[in-house]
């Protein structure tokens, strides 16, 4: 059997200071003194430990050893070397090989003080992306016990299968820690690409546990969210739970527990390992695959301080429900039941969408789904501000409306009216501002792009904000009329330089546009682009549940794949809600729709039909 | 971001309100004043000095114009701070107001240049200067800046390119000027303001209409509506065509109106613009672009029919940049 060994927070300690005096204020029972045995007893009482519940519990039980960060107290070397030497310590004694183990950095193993000092001579904005300076030392110290170099820049930096049904991944949520600190935040597409490719390679059928240090509710803080970002939480509880993930075990606040988050997400968190001051736990899950579904059994325990002469301290096990913990956390729940009516199911349509004539070579290659599920909140104030604008000056008309053969429109938003007014042109160039302040989507972009007239008129005090460079291309309905060098992207991104790039534009309908911009027009530049953002003023589409990924081709059940764009890297921001009605005659239209073919009335061209 | 640093062979120059309409109008987003910020706070001065620090150029010239107070009169802490670094710091366009309020009245110099209520020079901490005897005028240091730079975005056609029945041997590549060399971009788009503000003071009051007709003059209007505080208009197959014109004709008469463009060269599409202005009953007041070439000797040209331009294209500099017209009365070379 297999059963895992959370442990977390060791906050291994420095015991001297900088005038080389031993420190007064020290929490934890492991520090860098290694000269006397007080340390290596603590370790040693949690060995004995393991090693009777195993010898009571589970006698054939193969442990796997999870550490969830903050290994040590401040990230220095010499706090690095001592905690190597106490995890060895564990490893060999209860027989744990260097694969069965997850290492996972918390905050306080980033050394601030080397990422002070290097921001001396190299100021940086972005001192949190400096991965390699943060965690310079965790990186020797993951090395030596692992022998493998630790992936500074992956979220999903190691994994580990058990019995070929369940992976445990060891997530790294340090992205936004520098020299002062921070909260959790993971990079949410980059955790859903890394996670699309291991699945890919890993194969169906496998389920997932995530192991992260920074805890995403609270046990003792009085906060919904933990130590998180608050915004980048909503997505990533999004994300984790459409990958299906039921389990996310924890560190970071210091307090053993168990909370459920969402109706199917549990997350446990071990506690404090090796505190002196506060109630330091541990947990065992042992892996069980049963008929029913598979599930850890949760088990903890906390060392009860005796400060008796023979026996300081010892561990003893929690009982759940006086604890308010479940017994075990469900991983997978098989259905058991038998189907006695089998309907039958109505031929399957010919149906082939581009990606199935794909090898699995070029599969890696596409831009994995983002699914966002998740309704972009819009500003209610700007929203009603808008529509109020739109309404008071008469700017939705009803008519006939042809931007080209297929793109055709019962009624039209007059937008460049709408932008006449140079106190209504700069609040929704401040609304376009907050949605990217709300939602930071300034913090890793790269490129802002302004698509039109209008797209360039609005973004113009984004484009002058932020400090990306800008470039705007005119509507591809409109190239005819612009010359060669503003039909393209002044923009190369061959070295992938361009990972995040804002567009901004007045009326999204189906992101059509959007798409053919992407998939096609600036193909060169746009395929290694990892996330485009686009804000739009107006969403006039039918689609009454309008959410974050609304403009990517894998939220469309009925997506046309032969005339559309693939594109599936798209989040999507607007200031209101508008529908336009479509044309509702298809390709026929010059013959079936009365009004154009007999001219019945007027019918707006916005290009020249000869052309 | 800085963006009215040039710097000269003998000194480096700030513009101080500039740097005040930008931080206070776009990067703190506390105003919208536009240009007519004329209070100069501390943290623009603090912005400013940040990046004098980082200069290896010791010669600093710091320009007040359109500046009629300070916040605090503790800034002048900040000058004392660079003067302990070593710098020679030399004010311009400064109002005796503001040298009594940052308590600089008792540095003087007998090089300082003055007029009634402001010194054109002042030399505040100045242990060696010569270099900077003589005018400082922005407007030059501005011209060749702005040709150093632009002269990297001007291409050349493979064979000359028809417009306006005229033959253009190269074309200037806004677009790629405006992303890449943003810094000078935003300062040209402030001088443009001022040029404007300058330029048309007694239709101010009007609140003229901005005009516009191309894509990389759709972005220099937004900018400008936002620091002048104007309407826009946008004039181009914009909406239904066939509406185009029964649209324009109930908005465009007894309103005041100024073309903007990003090049005007031998101002055709001006022209067209103006004279439709005038058609439908509305009043053209001038053109302003970022760049204008100057086909025509100034004298030649009635002022109200000049290009109010940031940079000109002329005989001076046409050879230099690669910038050519010809007709078919001459060869082709």
């Amino acid at each position: 059997m297999n059963v895992i060994i959370h442990i977390s927070d060791l906050h291994v300690n420095l015991y001297l200071d900088e005038d080389e005096v031993p420190r007064i204020e020290i929490n934890s029972y492991l520090t860098t003194n290694l000269s006397t045995d007080d340390s290596f007893f603590f370790i040693d009482t949690f060995i004995k430990k393991i090693e009777d519940v195993k010898a009571q519990q589970f006698p054939d039980a193969e442990f796997i050893l999870l550490i969830t960060g903050d290994i040590t107290n401040s990230g220095e070397e010499l706090e690095f070397k001592s905690a190597k030497s106490f995890i060895k310590k564990i490893m060999t004694k209860l027989n744990i090989s260097k694969e069965k183990c997850l290492i996972i950095p918390g905050d306080h193993d980033v050394n601030r003080r080397s990422l002070k000092n290097y921001l001396i001579d190299n100021p940086d904005k972005n001192s949190h992306l400096l991965n390699k300076v943060k965690l310079n030392y965790f990186g020797k110290f993951y090395k030596d016990l692992k022998g493998n170099e630790f992936e500074f820049d992956k979220i999903i930096f190691d994994h580990l299968i058990i019995e070929n049904q369940v992976v445990i991944l060891a997530i790294n949520s340090n992205y936004k820690i520098n020299q002062k600190g921070g909260e959790g935040y993971i990079v949410v597409q980059q955790l859903q690409r890394e996670l699309d490719l291991l699945k890919t390679e890993l194969g169906a059928n496998m389920q997932y546990i995530c192991c992260w240090h920074h805890n995403l509710t609270a046990n003792f803080e009085n906060s919904n969210s933990g130590q998180w970002f608050k915004e980048n939480r909503v997505h990533l509880l999004a994300e984790v739970s459409s990958q299906q993930i039921k389990l996310i075990l924890t560190g970071n606040e210091h307090t053993s527990g168990a909370k459920k988050i969402k109706i199917e997400i549990n997350t446990s968190d071990s506690g404090v390992f090796s505190s002196s001051n506060s109630n330091s736990s541990f947990k065992l899950y042992p892996v069980k695959f049963e008929e029913s579904g598979i599930l850890l059994e949760n088990i903890s325990y906390n060392l009860i301080v005796t400060d008796s002469n023979d026996n300081p301290f010892y561990w003893n096990k929690v009982e759940n429900k006086s604890a308010e913990q479940v017994n075990d956390f469900e991983i997978l729940v098989k259905n058991t039941e038998v189907i006695l009516n089998v309907e039958t199911l109505p031929e399957m349509i010919n149906f082939l969408p581009a990606a199935s004539l794909l090898d699995n070579s070029a599969i890696s290659q596409l831009q994995p789904p983002i699914i966002l599920t998740k309704p972009h909140v819009q500003n209610i104030e700007d929203s009603d501000k808008l529509y109020n604008i739109i309404k008071d000056k008469k700017l939705f008309h009803s008519g006939h409306f042809h931007w080209s053969n297929t793109s055709r429109a019962h009624n039209w938003i007059d937008i460049s009216k709408l932008l006449e007014d140079k106190d209504d042109l700069l609040f929704l160039k401040n609304a376009i501002i907050k949605i990217i302040e709300s939602n930071n989507l300034a913090e890793d972009c790269s490129a802002i792009i302004g698509l039109g007239y209008e797209g360039n008129l609005i973004a113009s005090k984004a484009s002058i904000k932020y400090d990306v460079i800008y470039s705007y291309l005119p509507y591809s309905y409109r190239y005819k009329d612009h010359h060669d060098y503003e039909n393209h992207l002044n923009l190369k991104n061959d070295d992938g330089e361009f990972k995040n790039v804002i567009i901004i534009t007045d009326v999204v309908n189906d992101g059509r546009t959007i798409r053919k911009l992407i998939g096609k027009r600036e193909k060169s530049f746009f395929e290694k682009v990892k996330k485009i953002t686009v804000i739009s003023l107006f969403y006039t589409g039918d689609k009454k549940s309008v959410t974050l990924n609304i403009l990517n081709s894998s939220s469309d059940a009925n997506f046309d794949y032969t005339n559309d764009e693939t594109v599936n890297n798209i989040e999507f921001y607007s200031i209101k809600n508008l529908r336009v009605e479509k044309c509702p005659y298809g390709a026929e239209y010059v013959n079936e729709c009365l009004i154009y073919k007999d001219d019945l009335s007027c019918v707006n061209l916005f290009y020249d039909v000869k052309k | 971001m800085i963006v009215s640093l040039i710097k000269t062979e003998n000194y480096n120059y700030y513009n101080f309100h500039a740097e005040q309409v930008m931080l206070a109008n776009y990067f703190t987003d506390n105003s919208e004043q536009g240009i007519y910020e004329d209070l100069l706070i501390s943290d623009t001065v603090e912005k400013i000095f940040l990046d004098v620090k980082t200069n290896v150029n010791k010669n600093i010239v710091l320009d007040f114009a359109n500046i009629e107070n300070v916040s605090q009169n503790n800034i002048n802490k900040k000058f004392y701070e660079l003067k302990d670094l070593g710098f020679n710091i030399l004010l311009v366009n400064i109002k005796k107001n503001i040298v009594d309020a940052l308590g600089f009245t008792a540095i003087s110099n007998k090089k300082n240049e003055e007029t009634q209520d402001a010194f054109k020079k002042y030399y505040l901490f100045t242990s060696n200067m010569e270099s900077l005897d003589g005018k400082i005028e922005l407007r030059k240091i501005f011209q060749a800046e702005f040709e150093n730079q632009i002269d990297k975005y001007i291409e050349q056609y493979e064979k000359p390119h028809t417009s306006s029945y005229v033959y253009l041997h190269s074309y200037v590549d806004l677009k790629n000027f405006i992303s890449n060399e943003k810094q000078l971009f935003l300062f040209s788009m402030y001088r443009l303001a001022m040029t404007i503000k300058y330029e048309c003071t007694e239709n101010l009051k009007d609140n003229p209409i901005l005009i516009c007709q191309s894509l990389n003059s759709s972005l220099i209007v937004s900018i400008l509506s936002h620091l002048l505080k104007f309407d826009i208009l946008i004039l181009d197959k914009i909406g239904p065509i066939n509406k185009l014109y029964s649209r324009l004709d109930t908005k465009i008469k007894d309103k005041k109106y100024i073309i903007i463009s990003d090049l005007v060269c031998l101002g055709t599409e001006v022209k067209i613009v103006k004279n439709l202005i005038q058609f439908l009953g509305g009043t053209y007041i001038r053109n302003a672009s970022l760049i204008k070439i100057e086909t025509l000797n100034v004298n030649h040209i009635k002022k109200k029919d000049a290009t109010i331009g940031v940079f000109s294209i002329n005989r001076g500099n046409n050879s230099k940049l690669r910038y050519k017209i010809t007709t078919n009365l001459e060869d082709f070379k």
